[in-house]
């Protein structure tokens, strides 16, 4: 479905270079719930925007189906892929409808989506996916910067479901939501990809979290993969291996340990490289 | 956050016994502000008497002590009373000779009109005497009641009308300008410099001065001020668009366009929705000041209540003078009431 091989991202020009991820290469199959973990700053939403096509790696390449991802073809890899973002990025002045269905805009005409004229069959399965996420219909048309944190990510999960895409990437989904918001609001999303057969590549802060509904676990530190395998083989000294030596626990939901911020070579923690898939 | 003192992150340095030797704080008001400050004050100075503003003030003392009869002259003063004394009552009436109408009928006056008969002395030249002499004469005068202020009306709304067609052309050229003036949208960065040129150049050509040449173009009348209006205003506008696009929430634009959405598409969803409520605010602007500004276009003859104005000033007719000025007056402000009560429904309404 989805195959990394030996990417790296390098920011910055000749004088500060910031070496984002570094030779990360990974592979999903079709139908696969995938939790990316790591620290802030480990490179997790690098990988999701490389996969994307929203960031040009600076080496290695993106299968995506079988096919290399190219600079012609990134257009049309990335209709068949859906994102969901931290900060929602819903248009909030435009109404919850209107918001799902900005996510159909490549499949729609230029005149017909100028015009805001999505074909019906758009707009019924905007509906379906509306209840699907538990909107009420009464909250069709009203703006979406009026809804609560836990109901905009909502519609920006039916958005992201509306062109049925193969592919969902989820960055930090639920970084800016309360605990049980966030439960519910993974439980949809693992629902809405059950139900369609899509993959899911979701990077997350919680460890309990990734525990409940991933089906695997790949974590990465300082741009590296350090960890790939199943839930239940998450045990404490990984957990510690991955957020830098700190002991697990809820601690961890807490972002703000080590950035690679600077490329002078630190001090050589025990690094395990990820039996790659 | 914490970081165990062991912790190799912390790059070997000795850490310091308090935060006050390591950390620079900055005076409240550093040396170079308060050097700033005195140039500053010194160049303001400068300048106050160079623009006259020291006489200026001068005069308006005395004028005042002239008012409350301390000084028997004053420049300011007497300026100012001979435009009160004939500035007063305003004009509204308009009358006309009868004789100087062409086929004058009586019995088919206009609307609202009446004929007055009125006993004028005249001085006439004495053929036989070779001398002026004053004469009494009976003239018969044309008196319509609202008659001159109906005429500053009806120039008013052509005034409003130039503005508004003004402000449609600069808001067409404006929109295409803004797209290729926006950073995040602009084809390539030579069509970027272009864009901004052009808004640069439009704005910065004053419109009394392109109106002349329009003028000089299309003729006597609206059609010079209406174009001069839209270029000028077109700048303003290409301006403020391109800077809201650039400013707004890049957000929801780059989750439309990871979707695959093309540039117009993700405008038309991500950007438009956001900078309108701005665009909707800065036409309401750019109409008042159009409207503002097209009522003295028309002393270069650009057409608008201008021409009227400036004749009728060059004709020392202070009373229709004041009722021109409060025409525009009462314009204004209605304007303003109406574009704050449109506001409130355009945007405070969701």
């Amino acid at each position: 479905m989805l195959t990394l091989e030996r990417i790296s991202k390098v920011y910055g020009s000749k004088g500060r270079r910031v070496s984002a991820i570094d030779d990360v290469s990974l592979a999903l199959p079709r139908g696969e719930f995938c939790v990316l973990l790591g620290p802030s700053g480990a490179g997790k939403s690098t990988v999701l925007r490389v996969v994307n096509g929203m960031t040009r790696p600076t080496k290695g390449r993106v299968y995506f189906d079988g096919r290399p991802v190219t600079r012609r073809s990134r257009r049309s890899v990335q209709r068949r892929i859906g994102t969901i973002h931290q900060q929602f990025f819903l248009v909030p002045r435009l109404s919850v409808l209107d918001n799902v269905l900005s996510g159909a805009l490549p499949r729609v005409g230029l005149v017909r989506a100028l015009l805001k004229l999505f074909p019906g069959v758009c707009r019924r399965r905007a509906c379906d996916l509306l209840r699907g996420v538990e909107l009420e219909p009464s909250q069709l048309y009203q703006k979406a910067g009026k809804l609560s944190g836990g109901q905009q990510q909502r519609v920006a999960i039916a958005r992201a479901f509306i062109l049925d895409p193969e592919l969902v990437l989820a960055d930090e989904p639920v970084a800016s939501l309360d605990p049980s918001t966030s439960r519910a609001i993974l439980r949809l999303l693992h629902a809405a990809s059950r139900e369609s057969g899509a993959t899911v590549l979701c990077s997350l802060h919680q460890v309990e979290l990734a525990r409940e509904f991933a089906d695997r676990v790949v974590a990465m530190r300082r741009g590296r993969l350090v960890f790939d395998g199943k839930p239940g083989e998450l045990d404490a000294e990984t957990l510690g291996r991955i957020y830098d030596g700190q002991p697990a626990g809820p601690v961890l939901d807490k972002p703000g340990a080590g950035t690679p911020g600077s490329s002078p070579p630190r001090a050589p923690g025990p690094r395990v490289e990820a039996a790659q898939a | 956050m914490s970081r165990q003192p062991g912790d190799p992150d912390s790059g070997g340095t000795a850490r310091p016994a308090s935060a006050a030797e390591a950390w620079r704080l900055r005076e409240p008001y550093s040396k170079k502000l308060i050097l700033g400050l005195l140039v500053g004050f010194v160049a303001l100075g400068w300048s106050f008497q160079r623009v006259e503003l020291d006489r200026a003030v001068a005069g308006t003392v005395r004028a005042v002590a002239y008012a409350a009869g301390l000084t028997d002259e004053s420049q300011v003063a007497t300026g100012a009373a001979r435009y009160a004394k004939k500035g007063w009552p305003v004009v509204i009436a308009d009358e006309r000779p009868v004789m100087r109408i062409e086929n004058f009928d009586p019995d088919r006056l206009p609307w609202l009109s009446r004929v007055e008969t009125r006993t004028v002395v005249e001085p006439e030249f004495d053929t036989e005497t070779m001398e002026l002499v004053n004469r009494a004469v009976t003239r018969e005068y044309l008196v319509r009641p609202v008659g001159y202020l109906s005429r500053v009306l009806v120039l008013m709304l052509e005034t409003i009308e130039m503005a508004f067609w003004g402000t449609v052309m600069a808001v067409l050229i404006a929109i295409p300008l803004a797209f290729l003036g926006a950073k995040n949208y602009t084809p390539w960065g030579g069509v970027y410099h272009l864009a901004r040129g052009v808004c640069s150049f439009n704005r910065a050509m004053p419109e009394l001065i392109s109106a002349l040449f329009l003028v000089l173009m299309f003729g006597f009348g609206p059609i010079a001020g209406m174009l001069a209006l839209g270029f000028h205003t077109s700048g303003l506008l290409g301006k403020f668009f391109a800077d809201d696009i650039e400013n707004a929430d890049p957000g929801p634009q780059l989750a439309l366009a990871s979707t695959g959405a093309g540039k117009l598409k993700v405008i038309r969803f991500a950007v438009l929705p956001q900078v309108l409520p701005q665009y909707i605010a800065y036409t309401q602007y750019i109409l008042e000041r159009n409207v503002r500004t097209a009522t003295v276009l028309g002393i270069v003859g650009a057409g608008g209540i201008g021409l009227e104005l400036k004749g009728r000033w060059d004709m020392f007719a202070y009373g229709h003078v004041t009722t021109i000025l409060l025409v525009i007056f009462v314009t204004v402000y209605a304007l303003e009431c109406c574009s704050q009560l449109a506001r409130k429904k355009l945007i405070g309404g969701d």
